[in-house]
């Protein structure tokens, strides 16, 4: 294969995988690692490095929107990165000892997670918990404008403990393995914290760009971000993403779910039969 | 429901001092795109100029692992400014990542403003924490 040919597969990948990832409401990269890391044979460690700048740009692209609309509580999403940023620490610190079969084991389990929260339906918000003093000195509850009810909805932030453990760990696991950390974050702000779905997905976004900026700067530092394996990736998961969510409302749900399980299938048995070999 | 009257956390429309989420979406949309523009023109000039080479034995150079050692800034500077592709690439991905810092930054400033101390702390916490990557990351 020659650099160009190279290049431009990179970027068919990178475009295919930020097209699911959007589609699938995951970020590009529990998509971009296994095919980089498996499919072109890249270093995985390098493939994770590639992959936490890409979702740094689909973060920043997103939120960028989410934020002016008022969709993204700020002090929550500020508050919430205090974990994941030492979490991420944690994670990229880790990842430079840890042997590349058990990056396969672990990232063998987040997928199937992944893939398993996807499949059950959604939990609903746990409503009435108890009060929370601590959001309440933070002062921590929102308003939104819903346009699907075409009126501003308000809402209490709970448990906001529950909310800073489960964003270390998922902290870690961006940190890690190269992703956002949204498939934990947005379960832990609406079903935990008790935020709307919308505003939980707009301010895990936001997050995420914080949280992937910290693992970034680590690989990036290390000289593990390569420009030409990052650079095709960075700019292919932008254009899939793009043109995921401008195709979200004309795909039926289940054949997004179908396919996406199908990918999360193969790829769980392919890096198990790695980790494992 | 608010009993707070400090501005509220997610753009209520009311006029207050800096509106946090426009000052914010405008910083990560220049971010983005000045980023953005350095790493394509950086692509596009590395194989325009032929630096990439032509050959497999070059795309395995390219992608072995330990060849992108970490930049020295000043030999970075003066490869920018002698048009080297890969050092826009490489310029464009720091900017990207420093992207999320410079939000943290500019935050902790406008809570700054709005006077209001937790939040200056917290965000003057994970800015820490994200300098402190940089510097851990370089050590190794």
């Amino acid at each position: 294969m020659t650099p160009l040919h190279f290049t431009l597969t990179l970027l068919l990948f990178a475009y295919a995988a930020g097209l699911l990832g959007s589609l699938a409401g995951l970020g590009g990269g529990i998509i971009v690692v296994p095919a980089l890391s498996m499919v072109l044979g890249v270093d995985i460690k390098n493939a994770i490095a590639a992959s936490i700048v890409a979702v740094v740009a689909t973060s920043i692209t997103s939120s960028a929107v989410y934020v002016r609309n008022g969709m993204t509580n700020l002090r929550v999403a500020m508050l919430l990165e205090l974990s994941t940023v030492t979490g991420a620490l944690c994670g990229a610190l880790l990842g430079g000892f840890i042997p590349e079969r058990f990056l396969y084991l672990v990232f063998a389990c987040v997928l199937s997670y992944a893939g398993w929260s996807m499949w059950r339906r959604p939990a609903a918000p746990a409503a009435g918990a108890a009060s929370d003093p601590l959001a309440e000195r933070l002062n921590l509850h929102g308003d939104y404008q819903d346009a699907a009810l075409g009126r501003r909805v308000a809402y209490q932030v709970r448990r906001t403990k529950l909310g800073l453990a489960v964003s270390w760990v998922a902290g870690v696991i961006s940190g890690l393995l190269g992703v956002g950390g949204g498939a934990l974050n947005v379960p832990v702000m609406n079903v935990g914290m008790g935020m709307p779905i919308k505003v939980s997905s707009a301010t895990s976004s936001f997050m995420i760009g914080v949280t992937a900026a910290t693992g970034a700067a680590i690989y990036f530092m290390r000289g593990q971000v390569l420009p030409f394996i990052a650079a095709p990736v960075v700019i292919g998961v932008l254009f899939g993403a793009k043109t995921g969510t401008r195709l979200m409302g004309r795909i039926k749900g289940q054949w997004i779910r179908a396919v996406f399980m199908v990918v999360i299938a193969v790829t769980v048995v392919e890096m198990l039969a790695k980790g494992l070999r | 429901m608010k009993t707070d009257p400090t501005p509220a956390p997610s753009g209520s429309g009311k006029p207050s001092a800096p509106r946090l989420e426009v000052v914010i979406s405008t910083l990560l949309r220049i971010g983005m795109g000045s980023s953005f523009v350095l790493i394509a023109a950086g692509t596009l000039r590395s194989f325009l100029a032929g630096d990439a080479g032509s050959t497999a034995e070059a795309t395995r150079r390219l992608v072995s692992p330990g060849t992108g050692s970490p930049v020295a800034f000043h030999h970075l500077l003066g490869a920018l400014a002698h048009g080297d592709g890969s050092a826009w690439v490489t310029a464009g991905l720091f900017l990207l990542i420093a992207t999320p810092v410079l939000r943290v930054l500019v935050s902790a400033l406008v809570f700054l403003r709005l006077r209001d101390r937790a939040y200056v702390l917290i965000c003057a916490v994970v800015l820490a924490l994200l300098i402190l990557s940089f510097i851990v990351g370089k050590a190794g």
